[in-house]
């Protein structure tokens, strides 16, 4: 309560205010007050100077509710002429006046009190404990402002009334006054905004409810009918405050209030039968009787509406996530074994929505037999663990046939006993991820036999020399023997020169090997001194052909650890880079520099500077990226399997345009041990 | 001795290889590790025959054949290759060698080769006169 009550007295704490629009609102309070008592005494029971229930007091209180606390002198001030005028034309002592006008106004501070600390709702309409905080709130200020109200009469030696019959009078005169008229002003203040929603169907209630009043509260004729008619108008009641919420039951009840109250003064209608004191009260019982129930039942109608509308927000919401994380998600109902899967679930692996739904029970069904086990494991665990969360990966069979890879994320929701009621998973297809490296892996063992055939014909070459030198190396030996001339240091000399190509053309054929093997990466320990030797070695007779020189400075290194052919094939992509760059440029630039030394980060650090046109601005970031290149020839294989290599071997690649011309090509490899 | 042959040849090893096959043959073999360290050498007039490496660091066979041409060189020379493809062959008939060698070759057919192109040529080194 002290909590609720905070934001009133700060609001009153900040002190009086005049804000904007106040000329609007203190039009508005004089004018409804005004209109509001010579409404309270056309509506008294003649010829008595009965009023069954006198509106100026709901007024105020109906534009407190809707004013911040800081505004409401603003109400006070503005209804004190317009209460001067209406009761001075009476002939009622000033005194009396006035005390009624504190009366009126205390009741009106209290109903507006207990609603502002009770509840937090701007609109208690709109919900059904914001009903009951403005009912009691009614009663509440009807109550106490009465004994006050009484008390002045008394006081003033107006009436003759003895006190307490006057102050039950007031108190039910109050209430119903509140109830009739403060919802029906307040709900349209509070909705403006909110268009009022199906005209047509609006036009046709209230169009029907004037008409059952009408017949039956204003004709004659009615008077003579079954008491039980009264019950007419209550159709149209209770369709007009469950269809049009708040503002539809408070402008219904305050016609049909309206309506009654003057027929029933006038002696006219259902409630008109008997003596006005009797008439008056059968008014009162019956506008008590409906009018809660209508509020009641406008702000559950509406509370009703506004669920269902964040429910639908919510499965929106819950579609787009679905279909933006492309997850596919089922729920288990592990007490009675129903499956549910989201929208596009099984869309998504090609299965028709109905046929699926009837085919698989379970997900078992669609699980790739082999991955059966992996699949249930580590959910079985969790449920039996008492855990809640599990990740499981598998392969689901697609209606074609086919399986795709998916990662599955579950939940097990547990009672408050923590006996698991049900599951949630959520499939990831990571179809895409895994094809995307087997294709990585097949363009790198592409890429090696690309460059294989890059290097056939160096590799020719660089065989064909030992070869070559072999057989002139025997034939001379040879023809020695046949001169008969050949001394022993003559043919040692020549054995040695063939041993020395045999074992150059060995080692040729060892690298081809290793290069086209089909192979599974092999961490060693590893020289770069000698593995970058031998690569240049392999390429330098393609830089002979293609004009380009190739100078390598290579410092004391530590041993690295890595794949011997992902690191050749690294540099080789590399060396064959740079001298594509330096394709178009004069024979005398075309200088590829290889260097290697110790990386700030501990490994080695090797790099390929070419003299060539350097890349292209904007195109850095996609250099590595398969099929991306800037050659007329070229694949765009070469620097993608580079990096993909690279960082298999928990390296960095990176590239930057030199100062002068052309670009370097940096890579890492991490120190051994 | 025999008549001098030249050989430019940048694998040290064949090129030994080469001139060892020549100097048991009867001849008086020369190498040369580049097109460059030949000319510089000023022995180009001395040959009777040249056989040249096509693929050679800086100034490649075909290349060096032309230069020598145009100096007056007018023996017979031999191209040798290991890469026997057609844009190499083309770009040898055109310059109608004596013969063209693809690698690897033995010595006996280098030898043979050398001793062809001898034979039609008269005994003096085939020089033109200015």
């Amino acid at each position: 309560m002290t909590r609720a009550l905070a934001p009133l007295l700060v609001a009153v704490s900040q002190g009086p205010r005049l804000g904007p629009g106040w000329q609007r609102i203190a039009l508005f309070v004089f004018a409804a007050y005004y209109l509001g008592a010579r409404l309270g005494l056309t509506l008294t029971f003649a010829p008595h100077p009965l009023s069954v229930l006198w509106p100026p007091n709901a007024v105020l209180f109906a534009a407190m509710l809707v004013l911040p606390a800081g505004r409401w002198w603003l109400v006070v001030v503005a209804a004190l002429p317009a209460h001067l005028i209406s009761e001075l034309q009476g002939g009622i002592p000033l005194t009396m006046v006035l005390c009624w006008y504190v009366s009126n106004v205390g009741e009106a501070l209290i109903g507006a009190c207990v609603v502002r600390a009770a509840t937090a709702e701007a609109n208690p309409f709109a919900t059904v404990r914001g009903v009951l905080v403005f009912l009691g709130a009614c009663a509440c200020a009807a109550v106490m402002s009465s004994f006050l109200d009484c008390a002045f009469v008394v006081l003033n030696s107006w009436g003759q009334t003895p006190y307490w019959t006057m102050w039950l009078s007031r108190v039910i005169a109050n209430i119903t006054a509140d109830l009739v008229f403060v919802p029906a002003i307040a709900a349209w203040i509070l909705a403006r905004g909110t268009p009022f929603p199906r005209r047509d169907e609006a036009a046709l209630v209230f169009g029907g409810l004037a008409l059952a009043m009408l017949i039956v509260f204003n004709t004659a004729l009615a008077t003579d009918w079954p008491a039980a008619q009264v019950c007419v108008p209550v159709p149209f009641l209770l369709w007009a405050a469950f269809r049009f919420g708040p503002r539809g039951a408070g402008t219904a009840f305050a016609m049909v209030a309206l309506a009654i109250i003057w027929s029933a003064g006038h002696g006219v209608g259902a409630l008109a039968s008997r003596s006005p004191v009797e008439n008056a009260h059968s008014v009162q019982l019956y506008l008590l009787c409906i009018g809660p129930t209508l509020l009641f039942l406008a702000a559950s109608a509406d509370q009703l509406r506004r669920g269902v509308e964040s429910l639908g927000v919510s499965e929106k919401r819950f579609q787009l996530v679905l279909e933006a994380t492309r997850e596919v998600v089922y729920e288990r109902d592990l007490a009675s074994g129903a499956l549910w899967w989201s929208r596009d679930g099984l869309a998504h692996f090609g299965y028709s929505r109905t046929g699926a739904l009837r085919d698989f029970t379970s997900l078992a069904d669609l699980v790739h037999p082999e991955d059966l086990p992996r699949a249930t494991a580590a959910r079985e665990a969790a449920l039996a663990d008492g855990r809640t969360l599990w990740e499981a990966e598998y392969r689901v069979r697609r209606a074609n046939g086919t399986y795709a890879h998916v990662h599955e994320k579950g939940f097990i929701v547990r009672d408050s006993q923590g006996r698991a009621t049900s599951m949630i998973g959520a499939l990831t297809d990571t179809s895409e991820h895994q094809d995307t490296e087997e294709l990585a892996q097949r363009l790198a063992q592409a890429s090696r036999l690309t460059a294989m055939g890059e290097l056939a014909a160096s590799i020719a070459h660089e065989i064909n020399q030992p070869i070559s030198a072999i057989l002139n190396n025997v034939d001379a030996a040879q023809a020695l023997m046949e001169t008969g001339r050949a001394t022993d240091d003559d043919m040692r000399e020549i054995l040695d020169a063939i041993r020395e190509d045999d074992l150059r053309a060995s080692e040729i054929v060892g690298h081809i090997r290793g290069l086209a093997n089909k192979r599974t990466t092999q961490v060693e320990t590893l020289d770069l001194n000698a593995l970058a030797r031998a690569v240049i070695r392999l390429a330098l007779p393609t830089a002979r052909r293609r004009g380009v020189m190739i100078q390598s400075n290579c410092a004391t290194l530590p041993p690295v650890r890595g794949d011997r052919i992902h690191l050749q094939q690294v540099l080789l992509n590399l060396l064959f880079n740079g001298m594509d760059a330096m394709r178009d440029v004069p024979v005398e630039d075309r200088v590829l520099s290889v260097a290697a030394e110790v990386s700030g980060a501990g490994g080695v650090e090797v790099t390929v500077r070419d003299r060539g046109h350097g890349i292209p601005d904007g195109q850095m970031p996609r250099i590595f990226d398969s099929f991306f290149t800037t050659k007329p020839d070229g694949m765009g294989l070469g620097l993608s399997i580079a990096h993909t290599l690279v960082t298999a071997n928990g390296g960095r690649i990176w590239a930057q345009n030199n100062p002068d011309s052309g670009a370097t090509f940096h890579f890492t490899v991490p120190a051994a041990g | 001795m025999g008549r001098r042959i030249v050989v430019v040849e940048d694998d040290a090893s064949l090129g030994r290889a080469m001139e060892r096959v020549l100097r048991v043959g009867g001849l008086d073999p020369r190498v040369f590790g580049s097109a460059e360290l030949l000319l510089e050498s000023g022995e180009a007039s001395s040959a009777c025959c040249m056989v040249l490496d096509v693929q050679l660091p800086g100034l490649d066979g075909f290349a060096l054949h032309d230069r020598l041409r145009e100096t007056g060189f007018t023996g017979p020379i031999i191209f040798a290759t290991a890469f026997d493809d057609r844009e190499a062959r083309t770009a040898a008939e055109q310059r109608s060698p004596a013969a063209f060698m693809s690698k690897p070759f033995t010595g006996l057919s280098l030898l043979a080769a050398v001793r062809e192109a001898l034979s039609r040529m008269p005994a003096d080194p085939p020089f033109r006169l200015a």
